[in-house]
């Protein structure tokens, strides 16, 4: 019955957490396969089990155990193990402190070599990077999820999660004793627990330091962060606003959706998606990149849509690939399916990437216009606001209309000025005429 | 200048007008001609637009309902008048089989432009055969509009759009409201089929009523301000299809919700709206989602049996605090 014990990563680690346990107690599991995602005071790693045999997990998830403490252990298949203890002691007292000095060391590159030797092979054992959340709950779960004493409310764990308070140790005053939003709040405020990890802004990540408090952000965070940061110091980028009279695409897309079978859920965006690959392969030098100083001319034009994960901080970008060969209803459908996989944390392969040219529609949440960061190698990203209602002059006179500003963000090493108003007049034309939209599409 | 009319009277002058309007209406039902209707809601109509157009029809209502998608097939526009909803049971087959399900058989080539006014609800001690709110009977078929309008504003103007929509609408009237008044507005407007409406904006709580719960949803909604419990009061109006938006929007706000109805809660409307508020809002709860509804029995004939089995804004009252919980014990 071999133990597992918390493994030693860094010099600095005194103890570490168990964020999510990948493996059920009872279940069957083989050397190799990731147990557990753990997390130091450096980083969050997967962790593999030793041996083959029968999973008893001692120490919950979200509870903290000291450096060589047991967290699990390995039985035979078929002899009985004991229920996983629900108590907060990592039962440490068991083992010896001269073994634990000895052994932690020991398994510590073990453990992280494992996986960097494994990193592309683990995926199918484990759900792909699901939607961003605190560092605490990677897969947006928060600490104690698992964990049946815990009476609380979804909205009480949601804000456990994202403020980094723990659970067992806040008393709820709700119905039936249950923790709710209140109890979570007043916990964090009092400062029972350590500051909220989510608070702190991502870009902060990059650059431990000795005299910093780093906190780590979930993998995509950093993601976000390498590339947004990437795109800002190596990309000389310009902007291009126009405002669009949108009355006839609301119509029209009222009318889809009560008219026209298939077309129920189609959105502005699934219009801004059609009207920029019409105006994409109009305009080849959009639809390109700057690579190593050449221009790269991209035959096919896939639209990324940015997207706010379901849960938690953070950022998808889900591609609707060849958008210009797909009429409006087939983009609409496309869309939202990779938006669903992809907020599942589930995408299918080329989901998330390949895309050429993206939007970003900030729109549903009131916004007037706003400047998005060019996702590179892509040369443009279109930011939408809100369609606003308006008094506008039409042929000399105040009616009321509907407007929509958008801003392309452009790389100015790839297209120019004159290009970005063209382009932007382009899709300015076409949504403002949206039966251009809906004629079938072409090859 | 709107001005405050009684709900029977919205609804009549709904129907009086959209026969002014197009020729292809006409309306059929039991009593509804020489008698004025049940609920006198088509009083005076046989007279201005004679027998061809208001037509008092033998009791049959599988036959009003066939003949009238018939009707609506070919190119009429018919406004069937139930004299409740409990006799709708008998013509539920041509409902549910014919008039939700042609246009979809027939590939989109013939429409059933029919609209069926019923009105239902108990507190007439009318009994256990003629008090039901069967709401979810219509709200569960696929190619029926259910609507239930609770104002005279809402009840002219949906059924201004309910006789103007191409495909079948259940109209749910309440027994219970057709002496209501309220403000209608002057002159030709509609009022959208599939749209809730917010009767009033609170932080607290959401509480979603069906028909005439969500005025006593509103009313306790009053009451409960005193105890300093601010209540947001969401008419559902549309039964099928729901109008999600506003609700997810106000639990998401609230986070905490009270669906009501006065049918019962068990398989009901009410398990709809939770079960659709649990899946879109589950992060944003702060406590279960409850439900009220009608005592599960037959209704009973006795009147203080009656009025116990009735939810009422005592009842919404009592189930808001429990929800909100602590707030009470705060206070």
């Amino acid at each position: 019955m071999p133990d597992i014990n918390m493994p030693k990563l860094s010099d600095t680690m005194e103890e570490g957490t168990v964020v999510e346990w990948k493996k059920k107690s009872g279940e069957v599991v083989k050397k190799g396969d990731v147990i557990a995602e753990v997390e130091s005071d450096k980083a969050t790693f997967d962790l593999e089990s030793e041996a083959d045999g029968v999973l008893n997990i001692l120490v919950e998830q979200g509870v903290p155990a000291k450096i060589g403490a047991p967290i699990a252990r390995i039985g035979d298949a078929g002899a009985p193990t004991p229920a996983a203890s629900g108590g907060t002691s990592p039962r440490g007292g068991e083992v010896a402190p001269k073994e634990v000095a000895k052994e932690a060391p020991k398994e510590a590159p073990k453990a992280a070599k494992a996986k960097s030797e494994l990193a592309p092979a683990p995926a199918p054992a484990k759900p792909p990077p699901p939607t961003p959340s605190a560092p605490n709950g990677a897969d947006g779960a928060p600490r104690m999820a698992g964990s049946p004493e815990v009476k609380a409310s979804p909205l009480a764990r949601r804000l456990a999660a994202e403020l980094g308070v723990d659970l067992a140790a806040v008393q709820g005053t709700g119905p039936e004793g249950r923790i709710v939003k209140e109890d979570v709040q007043a916990a964090a405020g009092q400062g029972t627990s350590p500051p909220p990890a989510s608070r702190v802004p991502p870009r902060m990540a990059g650059r431990p330091g000795p005299d910093v408090e780093v906190v780590e952000p979930t993998r995509m965070q950093a993601t976000i962060a390498r590339r947004m940061a990437e795109a800002k110091s190596t990309v000389p980028e310009f902007t291009v606003t126009v405002e669009a009279r949108v009355d006839l695409a609301v119509s029209m897309r009222q009318q889809l959706k009560d008219s026209v079978p298939g077309a129920d859920k189609v959105t502005m965006t699934d219009f801004l998606v059609r009207a920029c690959a019409l105006a994409l392969r109009k305009f080849p030098e959009v639809n390109s990149s700057w690579v190593d100083g050449k221009f790269q001319r991209k035959r096919g034009i896939s639209i990324g849509l940015a997207v706010a994960p379901s849960q938690g901080m953070g950022l998808l970008v889900p591609v609707v690939h060849d958008a210009d060969l797909k009429d409006l209803i087939q983009i609409s459908i496309e869309s939202r399916q990779v938006i669903e996989r992809a907020r599942s944390g589930r995408p299918a392969e080329g989901d998330l990437s390949g895309a050429t040219f993206s939007i970003s529609n900030l729109g549903m949440y009131g916004v007037d216009e706003f400047v998005a960061i060019i996702n590179p190698p892509e040369a443009a990203i279109l930011a939408v606001g809100a369609i606003k209602e308006v008094p506008v002059v039409d042929a000399g006179r105040i009616v009321p209309g509907k407007v929509m500003r958008m801003t392309l963000s452009v790389d100015h090493r790839v297209f120019y000025g004159a290009t970005a108003a063209q382009f932007m007049a382009e899709v300015k034309r076409l949504i403002e005429n949206p039966v251009t939209l809906v004629v079938p599409a072409t090859q | 200048m709107a001005e405050e009319k009684l709900y029977r009277v919205a609804l009549r002058e709904a129907l009086a007008e959209e026969m002014e309007r197009d020729d292809s209406v006409y309306l059929v039902g039991e009593d509804i001609g020489k008698f004025g209707g049940a609920y006198r809601v088509t009083e005076g109509l046989l007279d201005r637009f004679g027998a061809q157009r208001v037509v008092d029809a033998p009791i049959a209502e599988e036959v009003i309902v066939g003949s009238a998608i018939g009707s609506a097939m070919l190119g009429l526009r018919p406004v069937v008048e139930m004299m409740t909803i409990n006799f709708s049971l008998v013509a539920y087959d041509q409902i549910v089989n014919n008039a939700a399900k042609i246009r979809y058989m027939f590939g989109g080539e013939a429409k059933v432009p029919l609209v069926i006014r019923m009105p239902g609800g108990a507190g007439h001690q009318l009994s256990a055969q003629h008090s039901h709110s069967f709401e979810v009977l219509y709200g569960l078929i696929p190619g029926l509009l259910v609507v239930a309008p609770t104002t005279p504003e809402d009840a002219k103007g949906m059924l201004k759009s309910a006789i103007r929509t191409d495909n079948p609408v259940m109209f749910l009237e309440s027994m219970s409201l057709y002496n209501v008044r309220g403000m209608v507005p002057d002159g030709d407007y509609t009022v959208p089929i599939g749209k809730a409406a917010v009767r009033r904006t609170g932080s607290d709580l959401t509480i979603v009523g069906v028909s005439r719960m969500a005025v006593l949803a509103n009313e306790a909604a009053k009451q409960l301000e005193e105890e300093d419990i601010d209540v947001e009061v969401i008419d559902l109006r549309s039964i099928r299809p729901i109008d999600w938006p506003p609700i997810v929007e106000s639990v998401r706000r609230t986070s905490r919700c009270l669906v009501v109805e006065e049918g019962w809660a068990t398989y009901g409307v009410t398990a709809e709206i939770a079960a659709g508020v649990q899946e879109r809002c589950f992060d944003y709860l702060d406590a279960p989602i409850r439900r009220l509804g009608g005592a599960q029995v037959p209704m009973p004939y006795s009147l203080p049996l009656e009025k116990a089995s009735i939810p009422t804004s005592e009842d919404i009252k009592k189930l808001a605090r429990e929800v909100v919980g602590r707030k009470k014990l705060d206070a």
